[in-house]
């Protein structure tokens, strides 16, 4: 038989597939007014703490839940139920970030109609997570003043992809040498005129305006 | 890493067009990445290699194609960026928050037999 090579021409998204998941999520949420907010960040910048903070500061006033990735354990869940969260784990195994597959597996565990805001704690990465659309309302990806100024420039992508930047940590800035204009310059070359929120959750700094943006109403 | 992720997602979508195309074999794979996709290509390459065993793409060879992230600079038009310094006009450091390239993560084309 003779040979029949021949070009075919595909042209289409590697992530297709998560990208159609994360239309349904989006839909979901936009259909019960839910505000799904995605948190990521390299291990160790603050996530469960900043949601800890948070919960506890909204108590009862704002109905929301995390669901919280991670490689392993549930220990993060647990901290957040802690701070009166209603929280679910997702554990990945060793996949290095959540996928709208993962997100949407979960959702049953949620009496979603009740909620306003729910967050989606992401696995601690900055690479990974960056491509994977979960159907999130707004992005937030943290830079700790514990981590390199140059972070942004690092990790383009994650940083580029963010609705805002929390610079966490902030209360021991002076003590690590963080150079705070540069952090800052190195933010805005990734992702130009992206807001950036400058706050402690231990010490409360800044966070009236995060709670602003948890609300929608930055 | 998430290339193991990606290549499983590839060998599946190449499958998927091998069926609709009643080929017996893939020999090629093209694919395109661009310099934002935050995918390795080496990564990718050593994923692919093992996504692809025992399917009709088993001996297919993939081949990368790297593409540049431009962005439209207001004085300067499409411009070609030096992710090193951001997203920023290489000639005059403007903001180039439009983005034109550098975000594929796409399978471009296939040769079947």
């Amino acid at each position: 038989m003779e040979n029949t090579a021949r070009i075919v021409t595909v042209r289409q998204g590697i992530l297709k597939h998560n990208d159609q998941l994360a239309l349904q999520n989006r839909q979901q949420f936009q259909a019960l007014g839910l505000r799904v907010i995605n948190l990521a960040s390299s291990p160790g910048a603050g996530k469960t703490a900043l949601l800890e903070r948070t919960f506890t500061d909204f108590g009862s006033s704002l109905r929301m839940a995390v669901a919280v990735g991670d490689l392993a354990t549930e220990n993060d869940a647990i901290r957040l139920r802690q701070a009166g969260a209603i929280a679910h784990q997702i554990v990945t195994g060793t996949i290095c970030h959540l996928d709208a597959q993962m997100v949407q597996n979960v959702l049953p565990n949620f009496d979603l109609p009740s909620l306003q805001t729910l967050f989606l704690e992401n696995v601690g990465n900055l690479v990974c997570p960056s491509s994977y659309d979960l159907g999130e309302s707004a992005r937030a990806v943290l830079l700790s003043t514990t981590e390199g100024e140059d972070k942004p420039l690092k990790y383009p992508t994650m940083f580029n992809t963010a609705d805002v930047v929390l610079l966490t940590k902030m209360d021991i800035a002076q003590a690590v040498g963080f150079n705070r204009e540069l952090a800052l310059e190195n933010i805005d070359r990734a992702r130009p005129g992206v807001p950036v929120l400058e706050v402690s959750s231990k010490t409360g700094l800044g966070m009236a305006t995060w709670y602003d943006f948890v609300r929608g109403k930055m | 890493m998430h290339e193991a992720s990606i290549a499983i997602d590839l060998v599946q979508m190449v499958i998927e067009q091998a069926e609709l195309h009643d080929a017996t074999a893939v020999t090629r794979v093209v694919v395109r990445l661009g310099m934002l996709s935050s995918v390795i290509p080496e990564a990718l390459y050593f994923a692919w290699t093992s996504a692809r065993e025992d399917t009709i793409a088993e001996l297919a060879n993939l081949e990368i194609h790297t593409v540049p992230a431009t962005a439209i600079c207001t004085t300067h038009g499409t411009v070609t960026l030096n992710l090193q310094r951001g997203i920023r006009c290489p000639i005059c450091d403007a903001p180039t928050p439009q983005i034109i390239t550098g975000e594929e993560l796409e399978l471009d084309s296939l040769e079947l037999e």
